[in-house]
């Protein structure tokens, strides 16, 4: 913030992301289950738990994508509502990367990153492609800028993505298991530009399972199981010592 | 054996005359009503996805309607009836409309809004094709619904059906023969015109079928290259959807058929 005249109560606010008595159901089957959490500036979570814990379902209700039966979504200071008329301003300040990239296949690299800027920002053209061009140079892609998706390989199909995300210049960025769907040597890509992210002050919510990174970026784990949060910690107890029996459960399973 | 075609008729021209002016009207009827069809179609079809109960009820109701009345009703009941229930000054003058005009006008309106409904069943069901993460993907990025139809979901949706719609581009030119029941001279009722005044059946129809298969040649090879063109750079050809598009004959009684298909 270079001017700090007229900034909005919002901004002062230390926490970016509050979820109180969140509830999500699907049908009869209830997917979350009075969930808590509270995301705070320039804090990194990473959100871990077995298959079907509910994972997914928070980051999505988070930016709207789902829609919450019972409790309270506040993002950046706007409460998320039905009737909200503006759903598409808060979710503009707010990045996802997708554990399938997601990608649009019809436009190009650079296109995939200027479309919501143009349209959304109200960026101009040459604008919106130099924010692209500084981004996809940042997620070390630049040189792909003109390909389709089609022809990238899953990792920079991955990191297209993140920069598609940050070139809204989100104030916080939602990870869905963003490497789960890469091969193996394709991993470290993207974890790399994730840490570098992270190392920039980004604020981020992950849901991963890759330990190392965990533990390198978290500020602290919280471990969903049956759509409620079972444990919270910084990464380092968590790991070493978690309290519950089910998260001991997890991590095991997730070791071996 | 086509030699008739070059005698002279009664009223001074050759027949060859008389098919060439069958043709120019079939290939207006097609390509007009081609537009019409593509534009309504296109709505209609986007309008059976959208979220607005009232719109998607209206869409559907609209594609069950032109699709499930044989093309042949639907021709008399634009030619005929139309003008019947209008207010009487302006069926009155709907009736007035000189000799050619008169039904070509409404043979366009039934062949468009006709090949629309199918039209539209094709969109929506590209639209329906496409991942959900798509549309996801543009609404975390703040896209509304507008923006995300325009530039995510109809670009892709429209790509996909290429193939099918060549179905379609064959199927409204083959169509434009029904006009000749409400007295438009296409090409068929101008073959029928030399067959009864020169006798000679198989030379007119034989002529009348080559035209229109070298017109389905052309359709076809503009569809592939219409495909060709707008593929996207990367993805892996869709030929083999597109072969099934040539056998695939769309015929007025056909769509009843498939009409209960979907209807189910
Ligand atoms: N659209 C949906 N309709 C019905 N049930 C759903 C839907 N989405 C998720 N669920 C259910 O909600 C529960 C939580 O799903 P969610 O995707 O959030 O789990 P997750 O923790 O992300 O799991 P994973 O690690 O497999 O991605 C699961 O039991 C799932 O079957
Ligand atoms: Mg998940």
């Amino acid at each position: 913030m270079q001017h700090e005249i007229a900034t909005p109560l919002a901004d002062r606010s230390p926490t970016i992301v509050v979820v109180e008595n969140l509830v999500k159901r699907f049908g009869g089957f209830t997917a979350l289950n009075d969930v808590n959490l509270t995301v705070a500036k320039r804090e990194k979570i990473v959100l871990c738990g077995p298959s079907g814990s509910g994972k997914s379902t928070l980051i999505r209700c988070i930016n709207h994508i789902e829609k919450h039966d019972g409790g309270r979504i506040v993002v950046d200071g706007v409460e998320l509502t039905d009737r909200m008329a503006d759903i598409n301003g808060v979710r503009s300040e707010v990045g996802m990367v997708f554990q399938s990239f997601n990608l649009f296949p019809h436009l190009s690299v650079v296109e995939n990153c200027m479309l919501a800027p143009m349209k959304v920002r109200g960026l101009s053209r040459p604008e919106a492609r130099e924010r692209a061009m500084d981004l996809l140079r940042k997620v070390r892609i630049h040189s792909q800028a003109d390909k389709y998706p089609a022809q990238l390989s899953g990792g920079q199909q991955q990191r297209v993505a993140i920069a598609r995300a940050l070139c809204m210049q989100p104030k916080i960025m939602l990870f869905d298991e963003p490497t789960s769907a890469l091969d193996p040597e394709m991993v470290k890509e993207v974890l790399d530009t994730m840490v570098q992210l992270a190392a920039e002050g980004m604020t981020m919510v992950c849901v991963t399972h890759e330990m190392g990174f965990a533990r390198e970026v978290a500020d602290r784990v919280v471990f969903m199981d049956q759509g409620s949060i079972v444990e919270e910690a910084d990464p380092e107890t968590f790991f070493r010592a978690p309290r519950t029996q089910r998260a001991k459960g997890f991590l095991n399973q997730i070791i071996h | 054996m086509f030699g008739v075609l070059f005698e002279q008729t009664a009223d001074g021209q050759r027949y060859v005359d008389w098919l060439l002016s069958g043709l120019g009207w079939t290939l207006a009827l097609a390509f007009f009503g081609w537009w019409i069809a593509f534009a309504v179609g296109v709505v209609v079809g986007i309008g059976r996805t959208v979220q607005n109960r009232l719109v998607a009820a209206l869409a559907r109701l609209y594609v069950e309607i032109f699709r499930n009345i044989p093309v042949l009703v639907q021709m008399f009941l634009w030619y005929f009836v139309l003008p019947e229930i209008l207010p009487t000054s302006l069926g009155d003058s709907i009736k007035q409309i000189p000799p050619p005009w008169g039904s070509f006008f409404p043979a366009l309106l039934c062949l468009g809004l006709y090949t629309a409904a199918r039209i539209a069943e094709q969109v929506r069901a590209g639209i329906e094709a496409l991942p959900k993460g798509q549309t996801e993907a543009a609404s975390a990025l703040g896209l509304g619904g507008y923006l995300t139809y325009r530039h995510i979901i109809v670009p892709q949706a429209l790509r996909l059906i290429v193939p099918s719609l060549t179905s379609e581009v064959m199927g409204i030119y083959k169509n434009t023969s029904v006009a000749l029941t409400i007295g438009l001279m296409e090409l068929t009722a101008q073959a029928r015109q030399i067959s009864e005044a020169t006798f000679q059946t198989f030379t007119a129809f034989g002529a009348a079928t080559l035209i229109y298969l070298a017109l389905a040649l052309i359709a076809y090879q503009s569809m592939m290259l219409i495909d060709r063109a707008v593929r996207i750079p990367g993805s892996t050809p869709a030929k083999d959807a597109i072969e099934p598009a040539l056998a695939d004959d769309v015929q007025p009684g056909a769509a009843l058929h498939q009409g209960m298909e979907v209807v189910k």
